[in-house]
């Protein structure tokens, strides 16, 4: 009966042995979790940074990069938003298999995604032989980079927009056809406006993942300079290279996505 | 010119199966309880909610025949939603300027409208205000806004003042009726405030699960209720009974044998009747009445309400009964819970007539 004032008491007044551990515990959480991007920070070759930045691999990987994690972004969406509106708003038998099954690639492994994508439009691959005589190659193309990032990223657009078109109000949609919208009018101004946090959110998760991507990546498109090489490929390869730069790179990587991360979606993610 | 419904839906729990017209220049109010099928109804007139069967004609163009429907953006019915259902990303100017964009205009031309419609409603102000920053009040106004804008042949409002706090209301209220009065299509407002329909209604159409049980000029209905929630809504008591005459009275037996004695009347023997009693005319005493008074009920008080003003106590005896006395009185009865109490009225007090 008295659960709720019991249990709201106990949080506060913590027994001390228990806040001890539990402080403990949030201490070597802490030092796990920021420690290493510190350390990025920390031996990061500042003095010669641009230098090294200015080098044409470098430019390259990041250049690629962007247009994969923006392609693949878009290519979500477009994809995603429809499977997100049959998901959220049909039922029919199957709903929650065909769910399970998009939202799959979420907790591949993403090596295992390269090797599946490989299996399907690879030139050995189902669909592959078909698509090479239309002229049409994927493995080890930009192109190919960027199926293997929507491969992964995809799901979080997914997820995103379900929920987003779970929550807007079916009958704002009935008043919009009472008052004469079509509709597309209704698809355009009702929906996508109200999906609005749920859009951003989605945007914002796919977009990162797509960034940061890089099993699916080497395993179906490899890593060649210039076509396939994204900022994470180039950041292995010069592990064994110059470190120094794999460490610039990477923070690189961290800074950028933290500083999209940041724009599109503060109020959602940091809330 | 008018609207004319004869529709039957069914939903899981119950049937909404009811035939009326809508004249124009007139206010028609629906008026019923919760339960009693009016969202069922507003749904099925804008094309929201497939009918079992039926037909639904506006201005001669036929909405719905059976299976066979025009779409609700195709059916000029401008409704005020009871939840508004204001769209709440878009401002009140965009909210308002919406239908006439839908229906093709520019967007200069669908904002010089919608200014129009919030300046005649008097909130010309908020047209950059978020739709979901507002108060009921203003709520309500922009979604009358909205729908108006649209010129629509059919304006239903839907629940149009029940949102509103007590002090809204009147304001409100007389707004709407100024709007009413000059919309030039057909007017259809749908409460289960009596007070509301009462004031607002040319004509009264009386829901009660899923039937319309009575249609009538408010008038009409004060005198004549034909139903148990026609007469709440009027505030009488209302019996149901046979009429029996012998050569030196008339009688009003109930089902459960009471007798009621009435003055005369012209209705033949066994004619099944409605008699009612204003609650005003019954008075109470603690013993057996010694007044001229025909009618008298012994039983015992179920409930006393305070009441603008007077009390209303409400008793078994017999059929049960509702009486509204002064608190004078009341408190000279010394009324509670369970007191014994006479009901009692005079023959000519009991209006009667055929069910």
């Amino acid at each position: 009966m008295k659960q709720t004032p019991t249990s709201s008491r106990v949080s506060r007044r913590l027994i001390p042995s228990a806040r001890i551990v539990l402080g403990a515990l949030a201490f070597i959480a802490a030092v796990l979790l920021v420690l290493p991007v510190i350390a990025l920070g920390a031996r990061a070759p500042w003095s010669d940074a641009l230098a090294r930045l200015f080098r044409p691999g470098t430019l390259d990987a990041l250049r690629l990069s962007l247009v994969v994690s923006t392609a693949s972004v878009v290519l979500s969406l477009a994809l995603g938003f429809p499977i997100a509106w049959v998901l959220a708003r049909c039922t029919f038998p199957g709903r929650r298999i065909l769910r399970t099954l998009v939202l799959l690639p979420m907790v591949f492994p993403p090596v295992v995604g390269g090797v599946a994508l490989l299996a399907a439009f690879g030139s050995h691959g189902i669909c592959g032989s078909t698509m090479q005589s239309l002229g049409i190659r994927l493995p080890f193309t930009t192109a190919g980079a960027i199926v293997a990032a929507t491969f992964v990223s995809c799901p979080f657009m997914i997820l995103s927009l379900e929920s987003g078109l779970q929550s807007i109000d079916r009958r704002l949609e009935d008043a919009a056809a009472t008052l004469g919208a079509s509709d597309w009018m209704i698809l355009r101004r009702i929906v996508v406006r109200g999906l609005g946090p749920a859009l951003r959110a989605g945007i914002a998760l796919t977009w990162a993942r797509a960034l940061g991507e890089f099993g699916a990546t080497i395993t179906f498109a490899g890593s060649h300079p210039g076509r396939t090489r994204t900022l994470p490929l180039a950041v292995y390869e010069l592990i064994n290279v110059d470190v120094g730069d794999a460490i610039l790179l990477g923070v690189l990587l961290v800074a950028f996505a933290a500083a999209v991360l940041l724009a599109l979606s503060g109020k959602v993610l940091l809330r | 010119m008018s609207l004319d419904v004869s529709i039957q839906v069914q939903r899981s729990s119950f049937t909404l199966d009811t035939s009326f017209s809508v004249a124009p220049g007139e206010i028609a109010v629906i008026v019923g309880p919760n339960g009693s099928g009016k969202s069922t109804l507003v749904s099925a007139l804008c094309g929201l909610t497939p009918l079992a069967s039926g037909t639904i004609k506006l201005n001669g163009r036929t909405l719905t025949h059976n299976r066979t429907t025009v779409a609700p953006r195709d059916r000029r019915i401008g409704a005020v939603f009871q939840d508004r259902l204001l769209f709440p990303r878009m401002t009140v100017l965009q909210n308002v300027a919406f239908g006439r964009r839908a229906l093709g205009d520019s967007r200069k031309n669908a904002g010089r409208a919608a200014h129009h419609w919030l300046e005649r409603l008097g909130i010309g102000a908020l047209a950059a205000r978020r739709a979901s920053s507002l108060s009921g009040g203003e709520a309500q106004r922009v979604a009358l806004a909205r729908a108006l804008a649209c010129e629509p042949d059919l304006l239903v409002l839907d629940e149009p003042l029940s949102a509103l706090d007590m002090q809204a209301r009147p304001e409100l209220r007389r707004l709407l009726g100024e709007i009413l009065a000059s919309f030039p299509g057909i007017k259809l407002v749908i409460t289960h405030d009596p007070l509301e329909a009462m004031a607002l209604a040319d004509r009264l159409l009386v829901l009660e699960s899923g039937t319309i049980a009575q249609i009538g000029t408010p008038e009409a209905i004060r005198q004549r209720p034909r139903g148990a929630y026609a007469a709440s809504l009027v505030g009488v008591n209302l019996i149901r009974g046979v009429l029996r005459r012998d050569a030196t009275r008339s009688l009003v037996v109930t089902e459960q044998g009471a007798e009621l004695v009435t003055a005369s009347t012209d209705l033949a023997n066994d004619t099944p009747v409605f008699a009612s009693v204003h609650p005003r005319a019954i008075l109470l005493s603690r013993e057996r009445p010694a007044t001229s008074a025909r009618n008298a009920f012994a039983g015992s008080v179920r409930a006393v309400d305070q009441l603008d003003g007077r009390v209303r106590v409400l008793m078994d005896a017999g059929p049960a009964w509702t009486a509204e006395i002064t608190p004078t009185a009341a408190a000279e009865l010394d009324l509670t819970l369970d007191t014994s109490i006479w009901v009692s009225f005079k023959a000519t007090e009991l209006t009667v007539y055929p069910r």
